[in-house]
């Protein structure tokens, strides 16, 4: 159990290595964007494709970086009540915790990629880009908190059975 | 299907489920009772987020998150005190003032409490201030940073409520002000029944010397809400060129930033960011599912049934703002609450941006109400006093913010000053 454990947070945080360069990248293309906006806009003609651009930079970072914030476990939750109980039910509460946020995973990678193949032939309107590789960002960022709760509650039963702490 | 909504939000918020899937978790059992598609889902998802006034929160967050790094607050701190320290007490008065001016430049009360606390709690300890109390009123401090514009719950409620980010902005002067101008007040007399010593004397070389080190940080909030009120910027491109300057004033000005130190602050404020939007994202398919049975209209018939008299229900809501300031965050709080108050909201005559102030206001005290208290865990951290300690000494500070929060609801001149 233990070793299992440890190859699935190895894979995690490898993976969390990755969308943490990703997320940097975003940020800084969605600050030069807008910035580039102004800067046409005051001196140029305005861009007609920024405002969307930026738009879809902060879909993708917004959900690539909320699941660097789901494995630093971030994400605000009222754990008042959980903490009253001893570590081993705690343990419990917390893989139950994640079995119910995987469900809710599944759900929006099952749809959300029902809605990639039904979009597959629309663009935006500013840059004509598919509208398949901005929805993609949904499921996409849902596999990878799933990844990151897998590990999780492989962790917490290591915890529950009192391999690791 | 009322009791099923609020059953399964509340079980699931109690268990621990974090804000966002507790919201996502309800809207999927509420849609499958129904027999609706969740097809609504991950396109409600998109659609919560896609949108250009949003834009502005990541970039608020991250220019907020720079300047609290680098030496501006300390130097905005020394050019305050050297204005104030003559006065007794005067370093606390320099607390508030930083404070508010902090809070013209980042949109969130924890970067402000931090900006502020980090230099100025361990010299508050060095000239022998009550330790709890200076961390307390940082922490109450920190509560102007989202009532002062930029803001980012106004930008929230903007966003949710359908209202003008810049009306909001515009709005939040007076209450902030009037926050920082009574913590002030409670500060003097604590200050003056301990009979505290006065600083440095008042000299104007001095004034000068500090004025010119903090010159770059003065200019902050000059740059960004010149251009939203000017009407020449939107509020998300203000934004931008708050991220830009504070890079620029880091890098070229003060020069004490490596790239390592950028990386870390980008990335971290990008995690901050994604908590609120992810929120936003998942609720954008309860606020559907809200509007789509009408659940708040029949909350607010419920609620009208009981008393239609403006003025109580007024301090109804504004009880149940405190209270959900208590045990929740104040994104999610806002986020969730604003669509179940408006249509109630609607019917009383009041106006919706004033309804807004009133909700960051009263969601703002909520920042040092534990257990959910965010600038009390911040300013515990700054001072390694236990968060117990402070919040007994934040009561007074805590009491004198929820009068202010009275005088606006019913006052609203104090809000309605230009539109």
């Amino acid at each position: 159990m233990k070793k299992a454990a440890e190859t699935l947070e190895g894979l995690s945080k490898g993976m969390d290595w990755v969308i943490t360069r990703l997320v940097f990248m975003l940020i800084i293309s969605m600050v030069i964007v807008t910035t580039l906006q102004i800067i046409f806009r005051v001196f140029f003609t305005a861009l007609v494709w920024s405002e969307e651009l930026s738009r879809y930079l902060l879909v993708w970072s917004t959900f690539f970086a909320a699941t660097m914030a789901y494995r630093r476990g971030n994400h605000i939750a009222i754990t008042v009540f959980i903490n009253f109980f001893k570590p081993k039910v705690k343990a419990l509460f917390n893989i139950l915790i994640y079995l119910l946020s995987m469900v809710f995973f599944a759900i929006i990678i099952r749809y959300g990629w029902q809605i990639i193949q039904m979009q597959i032939f629309q663009i935006s309107p500013a840059m004509s880009l598919p509208m398949k590789y901005v929805y993609l960002s949904i499921p996409l960022s849902l596999l990878v908190m799933m990844l990151h709760a897998i590990a999780g509650t492989a962790r917490e039963i290591g915890v529950f059975l009192g391999v690791m702490d | 299907m009322i009791a099923l909504l609020f059953g399964t939000f509340i079980l699931l918020l109690i268990l621990g489920v974090p804000v966002a899937i507790t919201i996502g978790l309800t809207s999927i059992t509420v849609l499958l009772t129904q027999g609706t598609s969740l097809l609504i889902l991950p396109q409600r998802m998109f659609a919560g987020t896609d949108s250009f006034p949003l834009v502005a929160i990541p970039f608020f967050i991250l220019a907020g998150d720079l300047l609290a790094q680098g030496k501006i607050s300390e130097k905005l701190i020394q050019f305050a005190e050297s204005i104030l320290g003559f006065i007794k007490g005067g370093l606390w008065v320099v607390a508030v003032m930083a404070s508010m001016f902090f809070a013209a430049i980042s949109g969130s009360g924890a970067a402000t409490t931090a900006a502020v606390g980090t230099p100025l709690v361990p010299e508050l300890k060095k000239k022998k201030y009550s330790p709890e109390f200076s961390a307390a009123l940082v922490a109450a401090g920190g509560c102007t940073g989202v009532v002062i514009p930029p803001s980012v719950p106004m930008i929230l409620y903007a966003v949710v409520a359908d209202q003008s980010v810049a009306r909001m902005f515009l709005n939040g002067f007076i209450p902030g002000i009037l926050m920082g101008l009574t913590l002030i007040g409670i500060a003097l007399y604590v200050a003056k029944k301990n009979n505290y010593p006065q600083g440095e004397k008042f000299s104007f070389a001095n004034i000068w010397s500090t004025f010119k080190g903090a010159i770059w940080g003065l200019m902050t909030p000059i740059i960004i809400l010149g251009g939203i009120f000017s009407g020449f910027f939107t509020p998300s491109e203000a934004a931008v060129i708050a991220v830009n300057w504070a890079f620029f004033v880091a890098i070229f000005i003060y020069r004490d930033m490596k790239w390592k130190d950028i990386f870390r602050i980008v990335t971290r404020s990008a995690i901050t960011m994604s908590i609120i939007m992810f929120i936003i994202a998942t609720s954008a398919t309860l606020s559907w599912i809200l509007a789509n049975w009408q659940i708040p209209n029949q909350i607010a018939n419920a609620i009208l049934s009981l008393s239609d008299n403006k003025f109580i229900l007024l301090l109804l809501i504004n009880i149940i703002i405190l209270i959900a300031g208590i045990f929740m965050e104040t994104a999610s709080a806002l986020i969730i609450l604003t669509p179940v108050f408006l249509p109630l909201v609607v019917h009383l005559g009041i106006d919706l941006v004033h309804f807004g102030i009133i909700m960051v206001l009263g969601l703002a005290i909520g920042m040092i109400t534990p257990p959910v208290a965010i600038n009390l865990y911040v300013a515990s951290t700054i001072s390694n006093i236990p968060i117990e300690k402070i919040s007994r000494a934040v009561i007074p500070l805590m009491l004198s913010l929820v009068a202010v929060l009275i005088v606006i609801t019913y006052l609203p001149l104090f809000v309605h000053v230009i539109f």
